[in-house]
């Protein structure tokens, strides 16, 4: 499996003109690597991670997916959202199992009898720890677990490529530590391929092989960062508080933030932001 | 203004409050205050169903006192017995069954035919800029167009039998229901979509399994709220050319001055408003137990 961007670009049509979302942007991601997007809110990564899905159409540029260039969405890129996207009034496993159903992936699967299909869901979903839960309803759900299920849902159709776009952006600073264990987990377990969206850096190290970091908007690739913390199954929570987790983590913070050691910066925006009226009577 | 402690913040006397603590830690739960003017607070079960049935009694109470005192006529407003009186005399009556009968199925008849075609158009619209374009703007037109009004004209187009009534109550329902399910299909949230398509779904199929599916319980909803605007408008085309029918029967009354009897109609006409709002409510729960309201 290879996924190839080459100037892939795009720029949507404003009320003033057209805005640009997305800079041209070539990489390529090697079979069951983790790679994480990382940037600032409106850089343009989720763009990216659309375009890549298929959801939305490049305005120049290509994807290709084992050579073959994306022309849509298709069951051999799977996603997972931010927002919750389980369909309610399916319970967890029918949720999990929704793909086998549709035409084109019966197609596809070809020799895999359904059988495998409902084997393969359980098993994930026993691997997320939601065993007990598979008469669930959604509504019944954590968040946490809602998007367990949604992760187990896209792995089903056993995708070249996951593409996982903020996926923990609304989960409890402890459900997300919870989350990211799993998904370690799950990258060794499975050897999936995985594109992951985050504006949290430390996530992005812990979780990923390879850090693609963006700069803000319009978004381009400022630096690609190798992350030298071994396999995914290779990695624990202690890795977190280790110097070289921090220096790389500093690293990543001051490219992100360009110029925030000088407090000038935070003066000016402080004058900005205080009542002058205020700052007269108080000098 | 004097620069002093805010009274507010003044410490209360000890003694009230460890007494208070002590009380608490006796009896944890039983010392919850119900609030009954929090804004969506529930307040108990117990105290809801005295409130509903309270409303019903209260109303009963004031016609009563009203039509006893005499301070309206009581040709207009007949005291609660000489009503009670008419709806025995009613239930005896022959007129009631056939009545009840041919409104029933007018009724029926229209708003079947409005969910028949409003339901589909109404997700068509929902689902596509190209008809909600093409439809919404006019929709909303015809909306506006009062139903008494359109009388003339459908006893012209359909005669003045039954079709022109099924078509008063078709058209009474039918432009607000369009516009209602095209709403409900559009507040299907986006990403429901975007995830079927990348589990490999076509887009026929996000058609078929996802948007209507999602919309169902909202769709219900808005013919639940249909078939209420769907008596009001057989009384009004029962007031044309009818020989049967509830509405037709309480404009007969009217005309020999019968008020009791007119009461015991209208009061019929809520009591199956309420029943039927009541059986779709609890369809509803069955069919789309897994719909999370999330109201309050």
């Amino acid at each position: 499996m290879k996924l190839e961007l080459r100037q892939l670009a795009k720029t949507y049509a404003g009320k003033s003109g057209r805005v640009p979302a997305l800079m041209p942007t070539s990489f390529s991601v090697e079979d069951g690597a983790f790679v994480t997007l990382l940037g600032p809110s409106g850089c343009g990564k989720s763009t990216a991670l659309q375009l890549i899905a298929g959801l939305e159409e490049p305005t120049c540029g290509e994807v290709l997916l084992d050579g073959a260039k994306v022309t849509g969405p298709g069951a051999e890129r799977g996603m997972v959202f931010q927002s919750y996207t389980l369909f309610p009034w399916l319970n967890v496993f029918d949720n999990t199992r929704f793909s086998a159903h549709l035409g084109r992936n019966r197609a596809r699967a070809g020799t895999e009898q359904p059988a495998a299909v409902l084997e393969r869901a359980r098993s994930l979903l026993e691997l997320m720890g939601l065993k007990d839960f598979e008469r669930a309803y959604p509504r019944e759900l954590s968040g946490g677990m809602k998007q367990r299920v949604a992760i187990a849902r896209a792995l089903t159709n056993r995708p070249k490529v996951l593409l996982m776009d903020e996926p923990f952006g609304a989960l409890d600073a402890q459900t997300r530590e919870e989350m990211q264990e799993l998904m370690l987990l799950l990258h060794a377990y499975e050897a999936t391929t995985v594109l992951f969206v985050t504006h949290d850096v430390e996530e992005a190290i812990y979780l990923s092989s390879r850090i693609l970091v963006f700069s803000a908007r319009p978004g381009r690739i400022i630096s690609d960062v190798a992350v030298p913390f071994g396999a995914s199954d290779e990695r624990r929570p202690e890795l977190k508080l280790s110097p070289e987790f921090t220096e790389l983590k500093r690293e990543l913070f001051n490219l992100l933030h360009p110029g925030s050691r000088s407090h000038e910066g935070r003066g000016a925006l402080l004058d900005r932001l205080v009542n002058p009226k205020l700052r007269s009577v108080h000098p | 203004m004097a620069i002093s402690a805010p009274k507010d913040l003044a410490l209360e006397p000890e003694a009230p409050l460890t007494q208070a603590a002590s009380q608490a830690a006796r009896a944890p739960a039983t010392h919850e205050r119900t609030r009954w003017f929090e804004l969506r607070r529930d307040i108990p079960v117990w105290s809801y169903r005295v409130l509903a049935v309270g409303g019903f009694v209260a109303v009963v109470a004031l016609w009563a006192w009203l039509s006893h005192r005499s301070f309206v006529n009581p040709v207009f407003v007949p005291t609660p017995g000489a009503v009670w009186a008419a709806a025995r005399d009613a239930l005896a009556d022959e007129n009631l069954w056939p009545d009840l009968k041919t409104s029933f199925l007018r009724v029926s008849a229209g708003f079947l035919l409005a969910a028949l075609v409003g339901v589909p158009l109404g997700i068509l619209m929902g689902s596509f800029k190209v008809f909600e374009g093409l439809l919404q703007p006019l929709t909303e037109f015809v909306r506006y167009i009062p139903v008494p009004a359109l009388i003339p004209i459908f006893m012209v187009l359909f005669g003045i039998d039954e079709l022109s009534k099924i078509m008063l109550i078709w058209v009474g329902t039918f432009f607000q229901l369009v516009l209602m399910v095209a709403d409900e299909t559009r507040r299907v949230p986006y990403e429901l979509l975007q995830v079927s398509y990348t589990l490999g779904a076509r887009r026929r199929e996000v058609l078929r399994l996802v948007m209507w599916r999602a919309a169902m319980p909202g769709i219900f909803d808005a013919l639940r709220l249909c078939n209420g605007w769907a008596w009001t408008y057989l009384v009004v085309a029962e007031l044309v050319a009818a020989n049967e029918g509830l509405g037709y029967r309480v404009l007969k009354f009217s005309r020999f001055l019968q008020t009791p009897k007119i009461w015991v109609y209208l009061v019929l006409l809520g009591v199956i408003g309420l029943g039927l709002d009541v059986l779709f409510r609890l369809v509803n729960r069955q069919l789309f137990h897994w719909a999370d309201t999330g109201r309050r």
